[in-house]
């Protein structure tokens, strides 16, 4: 099948098993896209080949990087941007946005409940069971009263779409989300080296997003007769997200601190400066909970502050995002956000989610066992692509081998149905090819829910390839939320 | 401001300053090299090391232009710097950043292959322009707060100990007694000395006369106006410091003394002391005033008062 395009879009393959974001299943290029390929087809490889250089050079004058950790020779390289923007269309958007919020109200709900009076476990919507297990259920922040009622002040929402073009939840990330910067830095590049794109497109602007993280932060502090010391916790320069925690630092106009920035004395937050302590009130920590307090977590912990956890429940300061939070974005409480959103809010979940099957719950471990081939199954513990099975690439071998350990201990594991990842034009080789792409939109929660338009796309460069991590040649796209015609 | 980043913004001072004052040294040095004698033979090379520190070393201007292995190199000045400003990238601007970072990778990009011919000059050239491009862009761009006067105090104190260095390895050729006629070789050493430290121009502007020892002594040690003279140098330190430290603190009365040991001296004590002995005293104040910035400003290890 050939696309209705010209140029650099030429020899653009489409493949009926997975929904292109930009041409529809007859090759006609969709409404929203219609501007960008017009301008896109009309280009010379060299005129691609000088913009991507271009993208390139800005980002690498910029010293946007992520450290690649490689024995003892760390490298310091670029997310590579891609030069083809996502669109989202303003309808599309509105239903996106409208479903998240609901999604993060919801999951926020539920953390003050399972850390108070774990209402929706006595009428039984989620077994005890399931969530005292939990790798991240944090006993030390049972009947911790925090600030505003807030607990995910920052969520990271990973968005897939399958063959039908629906949107679909892959994973909620409740902890310290990372990505936002390259958001707003893809942008500034977009603008900086395409700015001829954004002449026929009305873009809805992502910059305020440092603003109203700061203003989250300023809602969450407990004096509120005083002007709040607001800074920014990081585990140092070599953690891989640095150059984000510096960043957001420099652009809310706070400080960035490191656990040997801050002491407690009394169960009072301070940080060393030239000229003696100084009392903090807010900490937006990128540190994991396991790191933040040596007292109450790790006690190996070099990175965090000592008696941390004390002070912030003895009230003195605000944790953002607040301790526990973990608990949210269990690979098996997932399977019950559904629940949940009717159960806090009374209300049909807008979102689906992939499905997933919990091997722990009798009938659904015999659906899993009968289905293993299709399915792709995860350890509930393991992040970032470790300790899975894809049912249709694994050898027989391998799918004996997880129906074992299914079968020895269901409560590790949740089995997901395989998504055709949508695929989105990219430039690969002079000219643009499809790869896979998936979407974190990120979720402020303060007086209000807040989402910046859009988000951070991934995009998995190598052909064929689904995984979009950076460290595993992924890619990025600005997205571009588009202003509805009027 | 927190004491880490003090530091920090401090040794970006110190480091992007150590890196510009040894391109113009090496530059000097090979320049020298062409028209008379220097870098080539054993005891210019040795002068050189004297005043970089290391140990004389082969083939001396690749080294210490690129050698990554020696900390006194140009490269590694320039690692530093970047890696200090990586730190704490919040604390700088992101222009100055930017100039930083792209110094870096240009010092990367460079071979050994680079600096044969008149690659030597263009790299050393190229150097001091890197440094006035970051001086100029902070200069520029950055807020006049706190962490300003610590970048300032780093890079002037590295001023004075740099300029003390040079005299004291160079102190052979402005012990000569006045009145004596001076050799060729003599002459361009001093010429030599001066261009090291930028100053020759600006001698001959400002004693509009042949080239005197004792003059050079008094012009690159005291004068109140030459932008890397001790006394220049070690005021701005002075204020730098007073500007960010409180009332009684130990760095504000050795930055006084060592400022005020300029001040009110003549060069005709100084030739009496002897330019050795005496830029040996004014580099052991300087690491006094530094070892007072450890222990009280960046609070290493010391318990943080009220």
């Amino acid at each position: 099948m050939e696309v209705e395009a010209g140029g650099g879009f030429a020899r653009y393959p489409l493949d009926a098993r997975f929904h292109d974001e930009c041409f529809d299943a007859d090759g006609r290029v969709r409404p929203a896209y219609r501007r960008l390929v017009s301008q896109l087809s009309g280009m010379s490889t060299d005129e691609l080949a000088a913009k991507a250089e271009a993208l390139e050079l800005s980002l690498r004058a910029q010293g946007i990087t992520f450290t690649v950790y490689n024995a003892g020779n760390d490298v310091e390289r670029t997310f590579p941007l891609d030069l083809v923007p996502r669109l989202v269309t303003a309808v599309e958007w509105e239903q996106l946005s409208a479903g998240l919020v609901q999604r993060v109200t919801a999951l926020n709900a539920f953390l003050a409940d399972v850390y108070s009076t774990k209402a929706i476990i006595r009428d039984r919507v989620i077994p005890n069971e399931l969530v005292v297990t939990g790798r991240h259920f944090t006993r030390q922040a049972t009947g911790l009263a925090v600030p505003q009622g807030v607990w995910t002040h920052v969520s990271g929402v990973d968005l897939i779409k399958d063959d039908d073009g629906r949107w679909l939840v892959l994973e909620d990330n409740c902890r310290t989300p990372s990505g936002v910067s390259y958001v707003l830095e893809n942008r500034a590049s977009m603008v900086r080296g395409f700015p001829e794109l954004f002449f026929n497109h009305r873009v809805r602007p992502v910059d305020h997003y440092p603003q109203a993280l700061l203003d989250v932060l300023r809602h969450i502090a407990p004096r509120g007769d005083v002007d709040p010391t607001v800074v920014l916790l990081t585990p140092g320069a070599y953690n891989s997200a640095y150059f984000e925690h510096t960043f957001l630092a420099r652009q809310m106009g706070v400080e960035i601190v490191q656990g040997d920035d801050l002491f407690v004395d009394d169960a009072v937050v301070y940080m060393k400066t030239t000229r003696g302590r100084r009392r903090v009130d807010v900490i937006y920590r990128r540190i994991d909970d396991d790191y933040l307090d040596p007292l109450a977590f790790r006690a190996d912990s070099v990175l965090g502050v000592t008696g941390l956890l004390t002070a912030a429940r003895a009230g003195n300061v605000a944790l953002a995002n607040a301790v526990g939070t973990g608990i949210a974005d269990d690979k098996a409480v997932f399977a019950y956000v559904p629940a949940m959103i009717e159960y806090y809010l009374g209300e049909k979940p807008l979102l689906d989610s992939v499905p997933t099957y919990l091997p722990a719950e009798p009938d659904q471990l015999d659906h899993v066992l009968k289905n293993l081939p299709s399915l792709v199954v995860k350890t509930v513990s393991d992040s970032g692509g470790y300790g899975m099975t894809i049912g249709p690439t694994a050898t027989e071998a391998e799918l004996a081998d997880t129906r074992r350990r299914l079968l020895a201990k269901p409560r590790a594991y949740i089995a997901q149905e395989t998504i055709a990842l949508s695929r989105h034009p990219t430039l690969v080789d002079g000219g643009f090819g499809p790869r896979h792409v998936d979407l974190r939109p990120f979720v402020l929660m303060g007086e209000d829910v807040t989402i910046v338009p859009g988000g951070l796309t991934r995009v998995a460069l190598p052909e064929g390839s689904l995984v979009v991590n950076s460290s595993q040649g992924g890619g990025s796209k600005d997205t571009w939320v588009l202003e509805g015609e009027d | 401001m927190l004491s880490r980043i003090a530091e920090a913004l401090y040794w970006v001072g110190r480091y992007t300053e150590r890196a510009e004052d040894t391109a113009r040294l090496l530059d000097v040095a090979h320049r020298a090299s062409l028209e008379g004698r220097g870098g080539d033979d054993p005891a210019a090379r040795e002068s050189i090391a004297n005043i970089l520190g290391g140990s004389p070393v082969d083939h001396v201007l690749t080294a210490y232009a690129l050698d990554r292995a020696m900390p006194e190199s140009i490269a590694s000045c320039v690692r530093q710097a970047r890696e200090s400003a990586r730190t704490i990238r919040d604390a700088v601007t992101s222009e100055m950043w930017e100039a930083l970072n792209t110094w870096h990778l240009a010092v990367s990009a460079t071979g050994h292959a680079d600096l044969e011919g008149a690659g030597a000059h263009r790299f050393f050239s190229s150097m001091k322009e890197r440094s006035f491009l970051f001086t100029g862009t902070a200069d520029g761009t950055m807020l006049r707060e706190e962490g300003w006067q610590w970048l300032t105090i780093g890079r002037y104190l590295e001023r004075v100990v740099f300029t003390c260095r040079v005299l004291g390895a160079r102190s052979g050729l402005l012990m000569i007694p006045t009145g004596t006629r001076a050799t060729a070789s003599e002459t361009f050493g001093w010429t030599v000395l001066l261009r090291s430290l930028s100053a020759h121009e600006a001698y001959r502007k400002t004693y509009r006369n042949v080239v005197d020892p004792r003059r050079i002594a008094e012009f690159l040690l005291l004068d109140p106006d030459l932008p890397r003279s001790a006394l220049y140098s070690a005021r701005h330190v002075e204020e730098g410091i007073g500007n960010v430290t409180v009332d009684g603190s130990h760095a504000r009365r050795t930055a006084g003394r060592l400022r005020a040991d300029l001040e009110y001296r003549q060069v005709s004590e100084v030739l009496d002391e002897g330019v050795a002995p005496f830029v040996g005293r004014l580099l052991s104040s300087c690491f006094e005033v530094h070892d007072d910035l450890v222990t009280e400003a960046f609070a290493r290890g010391s318990v943080v008062p009220a």
